[in-house]
């Protein structure tokens, strides 16, 4: 045993002894991978990153408006295997298994935590500027409308969230659809004041061409929308006037072709593709490659004969935003609107499409025909079809103009998700579907269907939320 | 702090005396030498050259010298003491040195004087048991010295130069101690030593921080030897322990290599989180984590349902045992009341599971080879499904009754597919013999001071499905033990290394077993994969899609002892792991229907490593006094663990040849970069007071600090008392009850701790998230709760040890309840929170409590035969105690009801039957609204065991030994109904005896709803069965978990091969399964491949 020996034990003992109990011992910090919430809000750069990962989690979800609101409608035939796409497809979701369609509400939850998050934190900051923070909470207010309002027309009553204090939040009752219509209402307006009516580049800069984030002209459509779901009529027109009067901004695309490109005229709000993806996942999931079929969400989808028959001869919609896929002496229809695929794709030439100036020209047309301004109403009307190559409109009741109106919808529109909400919003959605369903091999069409159902596991978790009506 | 201030003064005290030993070793640094030669020199003058040189003085009686002769010397540089021995070497003189004096006298006249260099014996000998068999390892050692040998393989031992009247002590683990006398023999012969009948309260149990004899132990131990971990032929050690520990429950969530299995001592204390016990291998935490990445998944083992799997909460994923090896493994330890788990504070609380490697033995190097392989099949099969026609039969049944056609994507009856086709698919995907093969080679010895083994394991498993997949391992044991010669310095080191190649398709083959059965073929004319123009998902797109891992893991350790004074020793551990995960899980084109693209072709991409390092020192002191023993121990412990996992998904590869690199992949997106870091530190003590080794107190306490809580919550304290009477001991039990050999009542209460959640949930973050507008965006990480602190188990055991007849029959039962409250939750919330969960503190009781024993039987023995038995039994009970507004607030109401389990727990419908006139399941509807709402969901479920447990025996005849071992359950658990319930949705099969019990017309009673498609208006019907309390059912079963059969070969044979130990067995796991349960395992209980019934056959030698 030598001298060194000892030492060395010695020392090492108490060195370590030494160490025991002291607090620096058990402080980390924060993590490498993340960083505190303050200092999230402590200037504007980190802070609008905030916001701009709401946009990158909404377009990994939208898509599923149109595939889903698509399949429960009568825009689209189900070759899908998986059960939740069956289940939808034919109206028979149950609670258990698609409550709240798979997780779905989940993540639409969660970015409405985020936007409240950021209406909590943006006021609170010190190193923010005045003007960044105004166009935050602009956006905040905005996006949490957008949310609610999707959430309201495919739920029904869902419980309205607005700040992220857990203890409060989780047992907020189902809040009743037009307590969150109000809400969505008051958002919208708090978001009018607030944009900038120009479109924003990534360092919240003005003059941008991307037209991915949202402006003073995104919330008066959305509102214009909103209004008309709402049976507001003058306020719907009004709001749906301020865009259409926007001529240096917005107009309307004559190339068809060219309706969805990226910050096409006609696009009021867009959203790029997932970072480093050459094509929007409505090109990609709808565009047909092959027969469709599997149990994937691409591939597996074609158009309904119903919304086929629906293309009145010579519509140059029918020509331009619908293609086929042939083998084996079938063919099957799907939609064209966005042209590029995962397969096609060699440059960025497609953005998502979320509010687009040819829905405006509709809202307008249906106000007006509900005010008994038939003439204005056909002006409008005639706009969109005169686009599509076709003639004028013959109808003259005012009945008559609201079906033709809904008509126009259902082919100019068709798998951006209106479809669904507009025969529910007319009360059309029960006579329809009562054809439907059955072709569909769904059995019988109950009215409840309308709105599907919450996740089981959320009622249990919130004892007191209620399931829809019939699930 | 009391006892920081403690522990300082013992330190003061042992640096004083540390001190004080190196001077003292500086004055012997200058001891003299003497260099002279004479030739027949008068004595006188040659010890006056020494004086002189020396500086000694040398006194002498000029009387005694009259005697003396002429000297004849040559010496040089020798030391004082040999000098004067070689200069009176012939003289009738002796000498004794006192300081710097040398006196010099006549020799007494007595043969065994101490002055008198006495002469030396060389002693050789052979020590045997009582059937002659040579015991290796024995220790021999010279009574009142250091000195010693150790028996060799063949039992002999030599001892040189030793005094021919000493006395010598035999001892070793499995003898009676024995004292042999010299008397001048120099050889000893052989020596028939005496086996330990029962040595049960001799064993030293090791308690992590310290060992005791069983006899005195206060706490509640259990320990498992590598005899029976090492005749079952499993690979993830955890798997050897099933039914063989009182308390400790495993189960294997499938048969998969590599996957994780459940593992719960006592039942479960949190309601939510850290249900795992606390894993040390040689004094070095290991981190019970499976490294599986969230976002990439494991393929078929699943992965963990964290997405973050540092705390220990995972139930899915690569089990981290599995890069244990079982060969490696001495014992293993498990820890579970307050007594034994205290010491180890805020991670004790689901208790503590010690594995302690194979060392060296003293004596001959050897080697010890050890072969097996075998071949297997899944433990229990379904018997068989529909066939086609059959089928067919049900699916056209279900589409009427849901008044439907066959739609364009019902293929199986559409005419898409051949409705002549017939594939047993349960056949086809698992019924493939599995297969199992290990080597281990190891090298050891040493020396009484310093041993050391070098160990190496080759082992590979392959499943029963179709296609190449495996898990492969590679480990190497390696360790160094030594003792400095005068046994105050110890010093031991440690390294395991682990490489688990481990490659398992990217889901479960078991998932397919309900396949059409006219589903068609699984290849094409030309050999490709057949996806019948897109119409047939064919499972056998599996085969294409590996799912791999390769896992290096390393375990250090080092420990460094020093024995300051008798009874004062200073200690050190220091620990350090690192495992490394490298996952694919791959997708080429070839495993998709149509032409190939490349967007299609995806790989995911993870890699995952964790960091351990602890230093953990020690002081301990022993003092007896009079008939009292006190032990006292002090010590503190400092942890880190870092973690760190990346995982990519890549797509876009130009070819399916070059998806595993993710260079060619034209898309690259990383799905989540996980870095956090756990810091742990405490400080702990014990006190144990054992009179006359009879009656005993053992104290321990405890303070920890975890990173895991807020900045005002990090500390915690942590503490137990434990006693035990030994009243066998005392003269009136003696007397009156003389077949009692053994007698112990024990008892402990303590309080332990838990922190086993996720790291950072008090902070309130926000971390990367998408991309958009080509700049990386923020999120927020979850919603944070500053105010969440330890979760708090309280322990109380009574345990009762008895021995019968010599200890011939012994009996370790106990009693235990714990109780744990403060619950740390991730408290599940509603999705309209943002989130699914925050971490909190639930003002929650759970309590365990139950009763488990051991009862240890030697039936017969005798030299040539002998039979024991043992019977282990668990019964726990777990249930919630309190849980405040519950019912009213919580967002648990709905699955759990106090005063009753928590363990699998969930609410449900009560089912009443199937409707004999709609045929559609029906359920009570309690509020009789004629709806199923959760107001209708009270039906408490649960997964809980009633009573579990195992029945070993072991007969050994000569060279053959037969140990069997049957596994119990006693359970409720998720029945076939849940898994294989549904007839009629296309490319759903089920069991054959679904025809039977299926509704087909009204008036009919039966077990199973009609057959439908849809379910149509009645879809809940269908939907809510499963969470119904008809989806469970009794999952009791007896396994013939274990039959190891073994033969030693005759010595003569192994003698002339220069071998020991020879022997050939054969091994077999899961052999039978007896139970009830319709489905695949009862154990297992999902539709995921069944534990493997394996049979191998081996070898095993040393030489």
């Amino acid at each position: 045993m030598s001298v060194f020996k000892r030492g060395f034990i010695f020392c090492l003992f108490f060195s370590a002894a030494g160490m025991g109990g002291c607090k620096k011992l058990v402080d980390v910090g924060a993590p490498s991978s993340s960083i505190i919430t303050s200092a999230v809000f402590s200037n504007d750069a980190t802070a609008i990153t905030a916001q701009l990962s709401a946009y990158a989690k909404l377009m990994s979800y939208v898509f599923y408006f149109d595939q889903y609101t698509g399949l429960s409608s009568d825009e689209l035939t189900n070759y899908n295997t998986s059960q939740v796409s069956i289940d939808i497809y034919r109206n028979t979701l149950n609670a258990p298994t698609d409550g709240g369609l798979n997780g779905l509400w989940s993540v639409w939850y969660n970015i409405i935590y985020q936007e409240n998050s950021i209406l909590e934190n943006v006021p609170l900051s010190t190193g923010m500027s005045t003007r960044v923070k105004q166009l935050m909470m602009g956006e905040a207010y905005f996006n949490r409308a957008y949310w609610y309002f999707q959430m309201v027309n495919l739920f029904g009553n869902v419980p309205l969230v607005t700040s992220t204090n857990y203890l409060i939040n989780s047992t907020i009752p189902s809040t009743a659809a037009a307590q969150v219509y109000r809400q969505v209402v008051t958002d919208l307006q708090a978001a009018q004041g607030l944009l900038s009516s120009s479109y924003l580049d990534a360092s919240d800069n003005t003059g941008a061409t991307d037209r991915v984030r949202p402006t003073t002209w995104a919330a008066d459509a959305l509102l214009a929308r909103v209004y008309l779901y709402m049976g507001k009529y003058d306020s719907a027109a009004q709001q749906a006037s301020l865009v259409i009067n926007n001529s240096s901004m917005y107009s309307l695309v004559t190339d068809l072709t060219k309706v969805f490109k990226m910050n096409s005229q006609e696009a009021i709000w867009q959203l790029t593709p997932p970072n480093g993806t050459l094509y929007t996942y409505d090109g990609q999931w709808f565009i047909l490659i092959a027969p469709p079929g599997g149990s994937s969400i691409s591939n597996s989808a074609a158009i309904s004969p119903q919304l086929l028959a629906a293309f009145e001869p010579n519509d140059l919609r029918m020509a331009n935003w619908v293609n086929s896929y042939s083998q084996g002496g079938t063919t099957w229809y799907f939609p064209y609107k966005y042209r590029s695929t995962n397969v096609t794709a060699t440059s960025l030439s497609e953005y998502y499409m979320v509010l687009r100036l040819g829905e405006q020209y509709l809202i307008r047309a249906e106000a007006k025909a509900q005010q008994h301004d038939l003439t204005g109403a056909a002006a409008d009307l005639n706009t969109i079809r005169q686009r599509a190559g076709l003639p004028p409109t013959t109808a003259t009741t005012q009945a008559d103009l609201l079906t033709a109106i809904m008509h126009e919808g259902q082919v100019e529109l068709f798998t951006e998700e209106h479809r669904w909400f507009d025969l529910k919003r007319t009360k059309t959605v029960d006579s329809v579907m009562n054809i439907v369903i059955p072709q569909k091999g769904g059995g019988t069409w109950n009215t409840n269907q309308q709105v599907y159902p919450l996740s089981s596991n959320d009622l249990l978790l919130n004892p007191n939320l209620t399931q829809n009506p019939g699930y | 702090m009391q006892l920081k201030a403690k522990t300082w003064l013992v330190m003061r005290l042992t640096g004083f005396l540390l001190l004080a030993a190196m001077l003292q070793v500086s004055a012997r640094g200058r001891a003299q030498t003497v260099t002279y030669s004479a030739q027949s020199a008068p004595l006188t003058k040659v010890l006056a050259a020494i004086e002189q040189q020396t500086g000694y003085h040398v006194f002498y009686d000029d009387a005694d010298l009259l005697e003396s002769r002429p000297v004849t010397v040559e010496l040089k540089a020798v030391p004082v003491q040999q000098a004067m021995e070689m200069v009176l070497a012939d003289q009738p003189l002796r000498f004794e040195i006192l300081g710097n004096t040398i006196s010099i006298a006549r020799k007494l006249r007595m043969p065994e004087s101490k002055m008198a260099a006495p002469p030396f014996a060389d002693v050789h000998g052979r020590i045997v048991d009582e059937a002659g068999v040579p015991l290796a390892g024995i220790s021999v050692k010279v009574k009142g010295t250091e000195r010693g040998a150790t028996t060799d393989a063949d039992g002999k031992f030599e001892l040189k130069h030793i005094d021919p009247h000493a006395v010598l002590v035999m001892s070793g683990v499995n003898i009676e101690d024995f004292e042999v006398k010299l008397k001048d023999k120099t050889d000893l012969g052989t020596l028939t030593a005496r086996l330990k009948i029962s040595s049960i309260q001799e064993i030293v149990v090791n308690k992590g921080y310290y060992s005791v004899k069983q006899r005195e132990n206060t706490g509640d131990v259990t320990v498992v030897t590598a005899k029976t971990i090492g005749e079952q032929p499993v690979t993830d050690p955890m798997l050897a322990l099933e039914g063989r520990v009182p308390g400790l429950y495993i189960a294997q969530a499938s048969g998969i290599p590599g996957a994780y299995s459940t593992i719960r001592i006592r039942g479960q204390n949190s309601i939510a989180n850290g249900t795992n016990p606390l894993f040390i291998i040689d004094g070095v935490p290991f981190p019970s984590i499976s490294l599986t990445n969230w976002d990439v998944t494991g393929g078929a083992v699943g992965y963990p349902v964290n997405p973050v799997s540092q705390a220990n909460t995972f139930s899915g994923g690569l089990s981290p045992f599995n890069n244990l090896n079982p060969a490696d493994i001495e014992s293993i330890s498990v820890l579970k009341d307050a007594d034994a788990t205290a010491i180890y504070g805020a991670r004790g609380a689901n208790g503590v599971i010690l594995i302690t490697t194979k060392k060296g033995k003293p004596g001959q190097t050897r080697t010890d080879v050890n072969i097996y392989s075998g071949i297997g099949q899944i433990a229990r099969r379904i018997i068989p499904f529909l066939n086609t026609q059959q089928y067919l039969a049900v699916r056209h049944e279900a589409l009427r009754n849901d008044g439907i056609l066959p739609s364009a994507t019902d293929y199986d009856i559409n005419g898409a597919w051949d409705t002549t086709r017939y594939t047993n698919w349960q056949k086809v995907l698992i019924g493939n013999p599995a297969r199992l093969t290990n080597g281990t080679i190891s090298l050891s010895g040493g020396t009484v001071n310093t041993q050391f083994l070098l160990s190496g394991t080759y082992s590979n498993q392959i499943p029963e499905f179709p296609g190449n997949f495996h898990d492969q391992k590679i480990s190497i044991l390696s360790n160094l033990n030594h003792t400095s010669v005068n046994q105050r310095f110890n010093s031991f080191f440690s390294v395991q290394y682990t490489i688990d190649d481990n490659n398992v398709p990217a889901s479960d083959f078991t998932g397919s077993v309900s396949l059409a059965p006219d589903a068609p073929a699984i290849y094409d004319a030309s050999g490709n994969l057949n996806f019948q123009n897109g119409t047939f998902g064919n499972p056998f797109a599996l085969t294409e899609r590996p799912y791999k891992s390769l896992t290096n893991t390393v375990v250090g350790s080092l420990h460094l002892g020093y024995n300051i004074l008798p009874g004062l020793k200073i200690q050190s551990q220091f620990g350090y792991n690192h495992e490394q995960m490298n996952q694919t899980n791959q997708t080429p084109a070839a495993s998709y229907y149509g032409p190939p693209v490349a967007t299609r072709r995806t790989n995911y991409f993870a890699s995952t490593y964790t960091t351990n390092w602890s230093i953990e020192p020690q002081i301990d002191y022993a003092r007896t006094i009079g008939q009292g023993k006190f032990d006292m121990q002090a010590g503190a412990s400092v942890q880190r663990n870092q973690y760190n996992s990346l995982g990519q998904s890549a797509s876009n590869f130009s070819s399916d040849a070059l998806i595993s690199n993710l260079a060619s992949a034209a898309t690259v997106t990383a799905l989540g970069n996980e870095v956090t870091d756990y810091r742990y530190t405490g400080l702990y003590g014990r006190v144990n007071y054992s009179w006359k080794s009879k009656y005993i107190v053992n104290l321990t306490a405890r303070r920890d600090g975890s990173s895991r809580f807020g900045p005002d919550k990090r500390f915690g304290d942590f503490g137990d008392i434990g006693v035990a009477w030994v009243f066998s001991d005392e003269s009136f039990m003696k007397n009156t009850l003389s077949w009692l050999s053994f007698g112990k009542l024990r008892g402990s209460y303590g309080i332990t701790g838990n922190d086993q959640i996720l790291d950072y949930q008090y902070l309130s973050a926000y971390s990367a998230s998408g991309t958009f507008q080509n700049t990386s965006g923020l999120a927020p990480n979850r919603i944070a709760n500053p105010n969440f602190a330890w979760e708090v188990n309280k322990k109380l055991e009574g345990g009762l040890e008895l021995g019968f007849l010599n200890d011939h029959i012994h009996l370790d039962a106990n009693y235990y309840r714990n109780r744990t409250g403060n619950q740390l939750v991730g408290q599940p919330l509603p999705a309209q929170d943002g989130f699914t969960s925050v971490q909190a503190n639930l003002p929650a009781v759970v309590q365990n409590s139950g009763f488990d024993a051991i009862l240890s039987t030697t039936n017969i023995k005798s030299t040539q035969f002998s039979w024991t038995s043992s019977f282990i039994i668990s019964v726990p009970k777990n249930k919630l105690v309190s849980f405040p507004g519950l019912a009213s607030n919580s967002s648990y109401s709905g699955t759990y009801v106090v005063g009753q389990p928590i363990i699998g727990a969930y609410k449900g419908y009560h089912f009443t039957g199937v409707d004999p006139q709609t045929g559609y399941y029906t359920y009570q509807d309690l509020n009789k609204d004629g709806l199923f709402t959760s107001a209708d969901r009270t039906f408490m479920i649960t997964g809980i065991q009633h009573y579990f447990g195992g029945v070993s025996n072991t007969f050994s005849y000569k060279g053959m030994e037969l140990d069997v071992f049957f596994q119990y359950v006693n359970q409720t658990g998720r029945n076939f109904l849940y898994n294989f319930s549904e007839a009629g949705p296309s490319n759903f099969n089920v069991p054959a005896y679904y025809l039977q019990d299926y509704w087909r017309k009204p008036g009919d009673v039966a077990k199973i709803a009609k057959a439908t498609e849809t379910g149509g208006s009645q879809s809940a019907s269908y939907g809510n069965l499963y969470v119904s309390d008809y989806a469970v059912s009794d999952a009791s079963f007896l396994r013939l978990k274990t039959l190891a059969l073994s033969y030693h070969l005759p010595k003569a044979w192994q003698q002339k091969a220069h071998f020991q130990n020879t022997r050939i067995y054969m091994q077999c796991q899961n052999l039978l399964t007896i139970t009830s349960y319709k489905g695949y395992d009862p154990e297992s209980q999902g539709k995921s491949l069944p534990p493997t019934r394996m049979i191998t056959i081996g070898a095993e030698a040393s030489f």
